[in-house]
C-alpha cells in the first residue's frame, strides 16, 4: 500500500487464500466423513437383507446336508448378485457344518458380508460389514424315519 | 464522517465468513444425519442377529423333541398305545407338556419359552408343539407338527417427556 494506490499486496493475497484452504480441506473432510458414514449404513442394511435371503434359502431346502461346504456369493455395486468380476464389490462367505454326532440332523451356517474395495479415505481392503450364525434344521433327516 | 468509516474490502471478506460458516453448518447437519442413520442400521442388525439366535435355540429344542419322539417310536414299536407313556418318560422334568385324551386320539401339547435378556430387557420365542397319535405310516415331521413359534418382547413405553428447568438454581 505504499502506493498509494487500493488494493492487497501479494502476501496478503497468499495467507488469506490459505487460510481459506485449510478451512475448505476440514469442511471437504467433514463431508466425505459424512457420506462415508452414509454408505456404511446403507451396505449394513442391505447386507442385513441379503444375509437374511441367504438364511432364509437354507432353510428352505429339503437337504441342506448336501450342500454343507464353505461357499462364496458375489455381488456388485447394487447389490445385484453376480460373477466376480471388476464390478464386484460385496461378497458373502459362507460355512455350513454338521453339528455333532448327537446333533446330526442340525447344521451350523456361518454368514460374514464384506466389501472388497475400501471406503473413501480408508485402508481396509476387507471390511466386515455385517457376521451372523445361524442354525439350519435338516428336514430330510426326519423323512426317511418311522 | 460515515464516507471515512466505509470500507471498500470488507464486504468480501464477511460474504467469505459466512460463506465458510454456512459450509461448517451444512457439513456438521449431514454428519449427524449419517450418524443416525448408521446407528439405526446397526439398531436393526442387532435385532436380526437377536431374531436369528432365538430361532436357533427353538430349532435345538425342535431337535431334542424330535429325537425323543424317535426314541418314543422305537421304544413302542410292538405295544403302539405305550407311544405317549414312554414320549412322557423320555421327556423328563424340565420339558412343560400336557396330554389330551380325546374321544377319537391322545394328543400332547408341549411348551417351551425361551428368553433373552439384555439390558433389562426380555425377548421371548414362544413355542407350541402338538404332537398325534403316530400310525404305521406316519413319520416325525408329521407326528409333531408346530402350531405356533412367536417371538415378542416386553411391553414398553416411549419416554417422549421433555425435562424442564424448573427455576431451582
Amino acid at each position: 500500500m505504499k502506493s498509494g494506490k487500493k488494493g492487497f499486496t501479494l502476501i496478503e493475497m497468499i495467507i488469506a487464500v490459505g487460510i481459506l484452504a485449510v478451512l475448505a480441506v476440514g469442511i471437504i473432510r467433514l463431508f466425505i466423513a459424512s457420506e462415508v458414514r452414509h454408505e456404511k449404513a446403507v451396505d449394513l442394511d442391505l447386507a442385513v437383507l441379503n444375509t437374511n435371503a441367504v438364511i432364509e434359502e437354507f432353510q428352505n431346502l429339503n437337504n441342506p446336508s448336501e450342500f454343507a461346504s464353505r461357499f462364496t456369493i458375489y455381488f456388485n455395486d447394487d447389490w445385484e448378485r453376480s460373477n466376480k468380476d471388476a464390478n464386484t464389490l460385496y461378497a458373502i462367505y459362507g460355512d455350513m457344518v454338521k453339528l455333532s454326532d448327537d446333533q446330526e440332523g442340525l447344521l451350523h451356517l456361518d454368514l460374514r458380508t464384506v466389501r472388497l474395495k475400501p471406503y473413501p479415505f480408508e485402508k481396509n481392503e476387507e471390511y466386515e460389514i455385517y457376521k451372523i450364525s445361524v442354525i439350519v434344521e435338516d428336514m430330510s433327516y426326519w423323512g426317511e424315519d418311522k | 464522517m460515515i464516507n471515512k468509516l466505509k470500507s471498500e474490502n470488507g464486504s468480501s471478506t464477511i460474504l467469505i465468513a459466512l460463506l465458510l460458516v454456512t459450509l461448517v453448518v451444512f457439513a456438521l447437519l449431514s454428519l449427524t444425519t449419517s450418524a443416525s442413520e448408521l446407528r439405526l442400521a446397526q439398531k436393526n442388525a442387532y435385532n436380526n442377529k437377536t431374531y436369528y439366535m432365538l430361532d436357533s435355540e427353538g430349532k435345538r429344542f425342535l431337535y431334542e423333541v424330535k429325537s425323543k419322539i424317535k426314541d418314543a417310536l422305537i421304544i413302542s414299536r410292538d405295544r403302539p398305545e405305550l407311544f405317549f407313556n414312554n414320549l412322557d418318560i423320555l421327556l423328563g422334568e424340565k420339558i412343560i407338556r400336557s396330554v389330551n385324551y380325546g374321544n377319537d386320539a391322545t394328543s400332547m401339547t408341549i411348551q417351551r419359552t425361551i428368553i433373552f435378556e439384555e439390558n433389562s430387557r426380555r425377548k421371548y420365542l414362544e413355542i407350541k408343539l402338538l404332537i398325534s397319535q403316530p400310525t404305521a405310516e406316519s413319520r416325525i415331521n408329521d407326528i409333531c407338527s408346530v402350531t405356533e413359534w412367536r417371538l415378542w418382547q416386553e411391553d414398553f413405553e416411549f419416554n417422549n417427556t421433555i425435562d424442564l428447568w424448573e427455576g431451582i438454581p
